[in-house]
């Protein structure tokens, strides 16, 4: 907009008028779900939204499905105005489609074909149609190579070396048939490459298979195999423009890794070396002394790295920011201490048996830390002071994954999450079994929050080991349980509890029944807005962006987080599987006050009715996801309420409802954005509905009549 | 040494404000420092778009922010949090449609980028998890209707 040909009738009066740089500005702000709706608007916000997607470049992803011009959904995506970037195709076959690729000849700058009965003739048309690619993905498609006589045509070759000669990432994964001789032709097209995705293909390693198949004679790319010897020689060749490099899940060795990094004009960004088993200390030793401009590196499942691998790794790679081990599950806090060292924006650590909150306490989380941004440490066996420290410590983190760390998510930790990590977008707390509705609340947290600051000194000196931890942790744990009850027990009602009575229930049984007594105490004090009850504690509320929560199996949460805690206008995606306590009254106001969910997980929800689908349904417009497996009380009446009200739902999860008919696919055919329905198998003839009529208690024989 | 300057809404009315408060808009501070070479000791500066109910709180805005540190650079990473911001801030914009939308307006013309950022960010906030219709009608006042419905 120039301000100096400015006219005052410019104050128009509505957003529809206002200078595209402040719509531009105002939708900027969105995510692409709501950037999509707000594009809906009107015309002016629709072309602002076009820009924003230039800039950002969309994905268009089509899965298992028939792909040609005149069936849907390609003949839609021929109607609409919107430009795609990035193209996926997975699954698909493939029709006639020449009207498609000529029409997103220009925008398109990546295709990826996963899994596609892709054949040799359809990609060059594809090819030699598109002008502006710089990413080719083909990801087990076992029909292209084959033959082996891809590229091979001197016709088509000046075409597809002309629309290849941008390409800078090429990704040739799972291709069980990719041999010497087609990698050669697709680097020979590719001039500019400077990313190679190798992963999950049948490289050999050994050199005496090489030898074996390049005699002396033999100059020539060989046809039958992949061999790592020749894919090293591209690399040598190409050494100055290589900077990423996947080999993740072949048998890539010590001695492949050490020669590679040994190259003396290569300097990667990013290795990606997931799941290699043969990978060997040494290996990673040699690499981390050559290759110093590592930027990213991915060691996932390589279960032969140790201490000193993983030592000499924070010691000498000083530009990392992105370091991923899950389950290298043989190093320890010895040498996980020493991530500290690095300036890391991503770190994952989930799921290493062997470290304990020791290694996060006095490494990473140690002190204060602003560069972290995801931190995953699922399945760790951290103690609640470690998972305290990293509240306190990195609060700049967006993604915290702290699924499965059952002994170290306490209300108290939660609670300090919520105070510090404001930012967070993502919070994982599967099977978090410890938390209750005051971790996410804050109600009642009071005097536990002034606790710990008063003890922090004298707390922070003794982080135990283990053993220690757990043992502390368990009495503590069990003290205060059976304090809560106590207390539930003496508020509820006194009657019931007579001096004498002996309870006959199993100990799960009786937890039950007093987990529901507490989430009765606790709504009645919310209702009553208690004078006495404290409110002062963290909301979830505080994490405003979030947008992924799952809580799966915390099953003592209870609708009175539901109906006073959650006001997360952004979230996407929420799991409350298996937190039984959930029903309409939390879910009601849930529903209101998340209007954005797309993904809600409800399985094994055995509370939820009818009356709470019909709620869900109607206020969460967006909704692409839905799971309720084994919610026993949902009858076909639920279907009805989704067929009528959902209409951007995607997959639904109706496996185990017993209440429902057989066939629940029929009564959604009316939900036409409807791609794939689990489902219990239906007919008599099926096990699952036996089983379900064999379990059923028989009803008692009926008295002969006279 | 107080600069006072003085103000002048679209509809007539002169508002008194010190000149390192007003300067905290881009246009302003233009003026001042180019058209009266510095020297505006109690000068009247006309601002024909906007009116004395939005000049009012744009100068309340101002006078909350003027100790605020010059902004830094966004690392990319918040850039699109629509949620946060200062709990004044957020007060201080729970104000009916009408007034959004001229202040809005203000801070562009004004060129007030912190002004700017927040209402926008506002504004974004009130679209998110809502459908095309609920937009509609959320941002549309009796005077200002969204116009051009596809």
């Amino acid at each position: 907009m120039e301000v100096g040909n400015y006219v005052p009738t410019y104050c128009g009066s509505s957003y529809t008028d206002l200078p595209m740089e402040i719509i531009l500005k105002i939708l900027g702000y969105l995510d692409a779900s709501d950037l999509y709706v707000a594009s809906l608007t009107c015309h002016r916000w629709f072309e602002a939204s076009q820009h924003i997607n230039d800039t950002q470049k969309l994905t268009i992803n089509f899965t298992k499905i028939h792909f040609a011009d005149n069936s849907p959904p390609a003949n839609c995506y021929l109607n609409c105005l919107r430009n795609y970037a990035k193209i996926v195709l997975n699954n698909v076959d493939f029709g006639a489609t020449e009207e498609f690729w000529n029409r997103c000849s220009d925008s398109i700058q990546e295709i990826a074909f996963l899994n596609c009965d892709l054949r040799e003739k359809y990609l060059n048309a594809v090819l030699k149609n598109v002008n502006n690619l710089n990413a080719l993905h083909i990801e087990n498609c076992r029909e292209l190579f084959m033959p082996g006589r891809l590229f091979d045509k001197d016709r088509d070759k000046k075409a597809i070396c002309q629309a290849c000669r941008n390409v800078t990432s090429l990704t040739l994964s799972h291709n069980r048939y990719l041999s010497d001789a087609l990698f050669h032709r697709f680097v020979t097209i590719m001039p500019k490459l400077s990313s190679l995705d190798l992963s999950g293909c049948h490289i050999s390693f050994h050199q005496g298979l090489y030898r074996k198949f390049y005699p002396d004679s033999q100059k020539d790319a060989s046809e039958s195999v992949l061999t790592f010897h020749y894919i090293f020689q591209f690399i040598e060749c190409e050494a100055k423009s290589i900077k990423s490099l996947n080999f993740s899940t072949t048998l890539i060795d010590g001695a492949a890794l050490t020669s590679l990094s040994e190259i003396s004009d290569l300097s990667l960004e990013v290795l990606r070396l997931n799941s290699c088993d043969q990978l060997t200390n040494t290996g990673i030793i040699s690499l981390v002394q050559k290759q110093l401009s590592l930027v990213e590196l991915d060691l996932t499942s390589c279960v032969r790295l140790t201490d000193p691998g993983l030592m000499a790794i924070c010691s000498s790679l000083t530009a990392l920011k992105i370091l991923k081990l899950r389950k290298c599950r043989a190093i320890t806090d010895l040498s996980v201490k020493e991530i500290a060292t690095l300036n890391l924006q991503i770190l994952d650590i989930s799921e290493c048996e062997a470290i304990t909150g020791r290694g996060i306490a006095d490494g990473i989380a140690k002190s204060t830390n602003v560069l972290l941004k995801e931190l995953y440490v699922s399945a760790l066996n951290i103690c609640e002071m470690s998972i305290i420290q990293i509240a306190e410590n990195i609060p700049n983190l967006r993604v915290l994954d702290l699924s499965f760390c059952k002994n170290g998510v306490t209300n108290l930790a939660v609670q300090l999450i919520f105070k510090h990590l404001v930012w967070l977008r993502v919070l994982k707390l599967d099977y978090c079994d410890k938390i209750s509705d005051a971790a996410l609340t804050g109600f009642d947290m009071n005097t536990h929050l002034t606790a710990y600051e008063d003890n922090k000194l004298l707390i922070s000196g003794k982080i135990s080991s283990k053993e220690d931890v757990q043992n502390e942790r368990n009495n503590a744990d069990n003290e205060s349980l059976r304090n809560a009850i106590r207390e539930a027990l003496n508020s509820s009602n006194p009657n019931e509890r007579h001096p004498f009575k002996i309870s006959l229930r199993s100990k799960a049984e009786e937890e039950i029944v007093n987990d529901a007594k507490r989430k009765k105490v606790m709504l009645e004090m919310y209702e009553h807005n208690d004078a006495n009850a404290d409110y002062s504690g963290f909301s979830i509320n505080r994490a405003k962006g979030l947008k992924t929560l799952t809580l799966t199996a915390c099953n003592k949460i209870t609708d009175v987080s539901l109906k006073y805690a959650f006001r997360l206008l952004e979230l996407r995606e929420l799991s409350l599987s298996k937190c039984q306590q959930i029903s309409s009254i939390g879910m009601d106001c849930l529903v209101k006050n998340c209007p954005s969910l797309e993904i809600l997980n409800l399985s094994e929800c055995h509370n939820i009715s009818d009356k709470t689908i019909e709620m869900i349904t109607i206020h969460l417009k967006r909704l692409t996801h839905l799971y309720l497996e084994r919610c026993t009380l949902l009858s076909d009446h639920s279907l009805d309420h989704i067929a009528v009200n959902c209409t951007a739902l995607k997959y639904i999860d109706v496996r185990s409802c017993r209440a429902m008919c057989s066939e629940p696919n029929l009564r959604l055919v009316n939900v036409t954005t409807l791609q794939h329905i689990s489902m219990s198998k239906p007919g008599p003839y099926l096990v699952d509905t036996d089983l379900i009529t064999m379990k059923r208690p028989r009803p008692p024989p009926m008295p002969l009549a006279f | 040494m107080s600069n006072m300057i003085y103000l002048q809404s679209s509809d007539g009315d002169i508002f008194e404000t010190d000149a390192q408060i007003a300067k905290c808009s881009g246009t302003i501070r233009f003026m001042l420092e180019d058209c009266y070479m510095g020297e505006y000791e109690g000068v009247l500066i006309p601002l024909p778009n906007v009116n004395s109910a939005i000049l009012r709180k744009v100068l309340k805005w101002a006078d909350h922010h003027k100790d605020d540190p010059v902004p830094i650079e966004d690392d990319g990473h918040s850039v699109k949090q629509v949620s946060v911001f200062s709990s004044w801030d957020a007060e201080f914009l729970e104000v009916d449609q009408g007034t959004l939308f001229g202040l809005v307006q203000a801070a562009n013309y004004l060129d007030i980028q912190g002004l700017l950022d927040v209402t926008c960010k506002t504004v974004a906030n009130k679209i998110s998890g809502k459908t095309a219709d609920d937009i509609r009608n959320t941002l549309t006042t009796n005077q200002n209707k969204f116009q051009d419905f596809i």
